[in-house]
């Protein structure tokens, strides 16, 4: 009997390798290895220049594809699928004759999945990066220069000069903006409005409103706190925020860098204020246990009277409230204290975009094809269509809340962009938060020495 | 008639190397070509994306042993989690073996079924799972205690650092002891069914079965099931990623994860390479430790 | 190849009438133990059943019944098409796996060459490799190769993969087997290849059934390698069309957990075809007879 089904289980393997064998596919897409990947912008090896040279950049011309260009793009949005299918159309149709292969990995993996391929010789020519990721990918020569081919109008079509300097090294041009990620607050419309509460607009203001939550026994803000802190790391920040504009210190280089390794107790301050919050029950006692989905149920059961999210949660925290309680909401981004003269809305940044290889064999084809992404009929696609916040200039929001969080982005600025790798340290500086809150024995400055040490050994790191 | 023994013995070592062909040419392409490149490249500070590389000599296991404590702290976190979990996961995969293989045969299918679930289903499944069962707010664990009146006894399982390292042992054990215990469930199939018999005719109780019968026969086993739990404690990652991401601080962070993070956050794949290596060492270090303790001894 | 029974309870042919307290106790924590396994398992078909706001607003109770998850995973995950691709993937790889494993246990095992022990212990070390030695590499050979882009660059480093443990749990196996029938049947007369298939692949059946079972498992739910290799929409296997029901900020867990439950299906359905052949050793009453 064994013997039967063993000579049977044969049989159909060699029924079903020979149709493996026999499916030998077309080699794969990608351009055979090159082995130097090239570090500057290789314009010149171009045989049909349609631009003149790099430096009368008011005259660049529009970028035309390479004959035959052929080009292997990376994203990491299934869930925006259509969004990407109409993009990749408006592309080609400005293109005809250019051809993109897709592929899409999950967020978690995609440096994982660029690093291989660049490592092997097969990189994608135009890839998923976060801004952040810029100077890393930048010193090991991974990015293409596009500032050849970048001309004044591409560059008007942005909201500030700022989406596009938080993918620049220096005056290079080595990524473009897809979308902005920031945190805000979303609160409970009808149960304030019943309440009688009114937005607070000062730090003060959202103290003692909490308070008063509080003694209904209502949580006052969701924020859910893991892992590494997350979002009460994020009000930590915002508070940081506010106290280093006050102090004169928003525009300081090395601050802007990430670099700077000393603090003088301001740091401290921003831990004492918000691990104050966290004891006084603002948060639920049970913040650092929560995570995204959580803390988005405490607000959608009305458990908590607002929740720290992020912009791009909005479509499914609109479904969730179609789905419970069906409440109204608003949404305020995180004030700033009585005393100063300006809120601090320092993260607005853009910081999902893209890259293209230094070694692309169609450099040309990857500036056209960043240059369709970035028009405003794309642009639209992505704000209205799947409810992100753009960086362009020109369009305009159908979803109230999501305007509202988009306006703010134009008053943005001064945001810390590090000018290094800095690898996991906003993991490690977040868990020396969530370590310093939950400890009784940790004081506020023994907190910031740990985070300045982090600091230091990451650009130590960084520079080895 | 005395020569033909002798030469049917070596022709049988010889085909021994034949046999071994095909294994040991997949392995030395696979495996050991890779283990060859990385201990190479771990020499030297390559990123693992570019071809510039320069070659900085034994300067990232200095490190490693010099200056890197949280590397330590985490193969703490491991090894502590490499006690706990084996003795737990054996001890409960034989006694669930020997259970299960003295059930009626219906109840024998049911439980073979039920107890190794857990092992087949994905990773990704089990962290939705454990995740929902842990959550603070509306996890089953504290809705349970409150619904009897411990609230005391609430907290968040996976963010408090006294109890996330406990709560993803407890998790990895759920998953994994089905495991061993369906290897000690077909050793013990092996043994024969007449001598236990006629031992509880003898009037040998259930412990002194286990004691006589069923421990000593499955030694063998015994020793595949430390090794590979031990060893794969050591490696831990899935379940340590998806539940806590290094849980609160760096309470559950396990080597691993630091050297993922090392590799693709920091993109020094040299130094990873290198943290990989001592891992590997330390593993089989501990194989051969065992293997040498344990040593086989023939019981026919 | 005749069946033995199963290993039946080992009781004492009298006392069936009354069970005793502690037989009860027993049961009792054996139902308890089962509730524990099974109870996160139940969840998870549960959540499948459901629609995502309800899977996050209320994830324990039972408060909608959506079976258009399965569709939706179906369709959205392509399964129809990844469905096949998985198929024969395992399937060869599987095969390919047995073969090997099987003539390195029986050498290990039985043959013993010279240098055998050594060999055994150099192999069991690849068991400890982590992807990040073994990535970048195995890439490069792939495509030196030239598998990029067809099947063999998912099946020969599986093969691969999946050699060390069977070979250590086998070969394990194998040394445990009783010599006589060996010898019985070489005084018969039978060659050693007789030996082979005759006589003790029988015997392994169990251990085999047990390397199936777990090596089944590891190729069908494999990732990683797979996202890194497979750019070609004809040839992705199962585990990569739950890329599609993840993303960063939000996830259909329903969808998703409906998904991942269509891949385990198939695991589960081979762990049952193949745990039939958990019998109670043939040597055991061979021996005797």
């Amino acid at each position: 009997m064994f013997k039967k089904i063993v000579a049977l289980c044969m049989a159909l393997v060699l029924v079903f390798a020979m149709t493996a064998c026999a499916k030998t596919e077309a080699p794969a897409p990608s351009a055979p290895p090159a082995d130097e990947p090239a570090t500057d912008a290789p314009a010149t090896d171009e045989p049909a220049a349609d631009e003149p040279a790099a430096d009368d950049p008011a005259q660049v011309a529009i970028p035309v594809p390479e004959e035959g260009a052929s080009l292997h793009f990376l994203h990491i949005y299934p869930e925006h699928e259509g969004a990407i299918n109409k993009t990749l159309d408006i592309i080609k149709r400005d293109n005809p004759g250019l051809e993109i292969n897709v592929s899409v990995v999950p967020w978690n993996e995609a440096t994982k999945s660029i690093q291989t391929a660049s490592a092997s010789g097969e990189m994608y020519d135009i890839f998923f990066m976060w801004s952040t990721q810029v100077p890393g990918y930048n010193n090991v020569g991974l990015l293409l220069d596009l500032t050849p081919y970048v001309d004044d109008e591409w560059k008007s079509w942005y909201i500030s000069d700022a989406a596009l300097e938080e993918y620049s090294v220096g005056d290079q041009i080595l990524g473009m903006p897809l979308r902005g990620t920031a945190v805000f607050m979303i609160y409970n419309k009808t149960m304030f409005d019943e309440n009688g509460w009114a937005v607070p607009t000062s730090q003060e203001e959202l103290e003692a409103l909490c308070d008063k939550i509080l003694e209904k026994g209502i949580i006052p803000i969701s924020a859910p706190g893991k892992p590494n802190g997350f979002q009460v790391e994020s009000i930590r920040g915002r508070v940081f925020d506010n106290l280093v504009y006050i102090n004169g210190l928003i525009e300081d280089p090395e601050r802007l860098t990430d670099r700077k390794t000393e603090w003088n107790g301001l740091y401290a301050q921003s831990g004492e204020i918000v691990k104050g919050w966290y004891q006084k029950g603002y948060f639920g006692a049970n913040a650092f246990g929560l995570e995204r989905e959580e803390g988005q149920t405490l607000f959608m059961t009305e458990s908590a009277a607002m929740l720290l999210c992020n912009n791009n949660e909005l479509t499914a925290l609109r479904e969730l409230n179609a789905a419970a309680n069906n409440f109204e909401f608003g949404s305020f981004s995180f004030p700033k204290p009585a005393a100063s003269d300006r809120t601090m809305f320092t993260q607005a940044g853009f910081g999902d975009g893209w890259g293209a290889w230094s070694g692309t064999k169609y450099p040309q084809a990857c500036a056209a094809f960043f240059r369709s992404f970035a028009c405003k009929e794309t642009m639209e696609i992505w704000a209205n269509e799947e409810l992100c916040i753009v960086p362009s200039a020109e369009v305009e929001y159908s979803d109230p809340v999501q305007g509202a969080f988009a306006a703010q982005y134009a008053d943005g600025g001064y945001k810390v962009v590090p000018n290094y790798n800095s690898g996991n340290k906003g993991d490690l500086t977040g868990q020396a938060f969530v370590d310093y809150c939950l400890s009784d024995t940790m004081t506020a400055d023994e907190f910031e020495t740990t985070v300045e040490q982090i600091t230091a050994r990451a650009i130590a790191d960084a520079e080895e | 008639m005395q020569r033909k023994p002798m030469k049917l013995e070596t022709q049988r070592k010889i085909l021994g190397y034949f046999f071994l062909i095909p294994i040991v040419v997949l392995l030395v392409v696979f495996m050991f070509y890779p283990i060859a490149k990385s201990i190479v490249m771990s020499f030297t500070n390559w990123s693992g994306m570019s071809d510039d590389w320069k070659w900085i000599g034994f300067n990232n296991y200095i490190r490693i042993f010099t200056d890197m404590p949280e590397y330590w702290r985490a193969m703490k976190v491991n090894v502590i989690y490499a006690i706990i979990a084996t003795a737990v996961q054996l001890t409960l995969g034989f006694i669930m073996a020997v259970m299960v293989i003295n059930m009626k045969p219906r109840w024998q299918n049911f439980y073979k079924v039920a107890l190794y679930l857990p092992v087949i289903i994905p990773a990704a499944a089990i962290s939705v799972m454990w995740r929902y069962i842990y959550t603070p707010e509306y996890g089953l664990i504290n809705q349970f205690l409150r619904a009897i009146g411990l609230d005391s006894l609430c907290r968040a399982w996976t963010a408090d650092p006294d109890t996330a390292l406990g709560a993803v042992i407890v998790t990895n054990t759920w998953r994994y002891a089905g495991f061993t215990m369906v290897l000690y469930y077909v050793a013990m199939l092996d043994i024969p069914k007449d001598v236990l018999e006629s031992a509880q005719i003898d009037g040998a109780n259930r412990w002194q079965l286990i004691r006589y019968f069923y421990l000593p026969l499955t030694r063998g086993t015994t020793e595949v099931n430390l090794i590979l739990t031990i060893t794969g404690c050591l490696r831990a990652f899935d379940i340590f990623y998806l539940l806590t991401a290094g849980g609160p601080g760096t309470s559950t962070k396990v080597v691993s994860m630091w050297i993922m993070e090392t590799a693709f956050q920091s993109y020094k794949y040299g130094r990873a390479l290198a943290m990989s290596i001592v891992l590997f060492l330390i593993v089989v270090l501990t194989m051969l430790l065992f293997r040498f303790i344990l040593a086989p001894r023939e019981k026919e | 190849m005749p069946r033995t029974q199963m290993h039946t309870a080992v009781q004492p042919a009298r006392k069936r009438k009354k069970h005793s307290v502690s037989y009860y106790v027993e049961q009792f924590i054996f139902i308890l133990m089962a509730a524990f396994v099974l109870y996160p398992l139940f969840f998870v078909l549960l959540t499948s059943l459901k629609t995502n706001t309800d899977v996050i607003l209320n994830p324990f109770g039972i408060s909608t019944f959506e079976p258009m998850n399965y569709i939706t995973a179906w369709y959205t995950g392509r399964v129809g098409s990844y469905l096949l691709n998985s198929v024969i993937t395992t399937l060869v790889t599987l095969f390919f796996q047995m073969i090997i494993i099987v003539l390195a246990s029986y050498a290990f095992g039985k043959l013993k060459p010279w240098g055998g022990g050594v060999l055994f212990s150099l192999l069991l070390m690849t068991m400890f490799v982590t992807s990040e030695m073994t990535t970048v590499p195995n890439y490069v050979t792939v495509r030196d190769m030239g598998l990029m882009g067809t099947r063999w660059s998912l099946i020969i480093p599986y093969t691969a993969s999946g050699l060390t443990m069977g070979t250590y749990i086998l070969t394990n196996y194998v040394r445990g087997l009783p010599k006589e029938l060996d010898e019985a049947a070489r005084i018969d007369g039978a060659g050693i290849f007789k030996i082979l298939w005759n006589v003790d692949l029988p015997l392994i059946t169990p251990a085999l059934a047990t390397l199936v079972i777990f090596n089944f498992n590891g190729v069908w739910s494999e990732f990683y390698w797979a996202l890194i290799v497979i750019k070609d929409e004809a040839l992705k296997t199962l585990p990569l069309g739950l890329i599609n029901f993840q993303s960063q900020f939000t996830s259909d867990y329903g969808v998703l957990t409906a998904g991942l439950v269509i891949l385990t299906v198939p695991v589960v359905i081979v762990y049952l075809f193949f745990s039939q052949y958990f019998i109670a050793g043939i040597s055991a009453g061979a021996v005797k007879g």
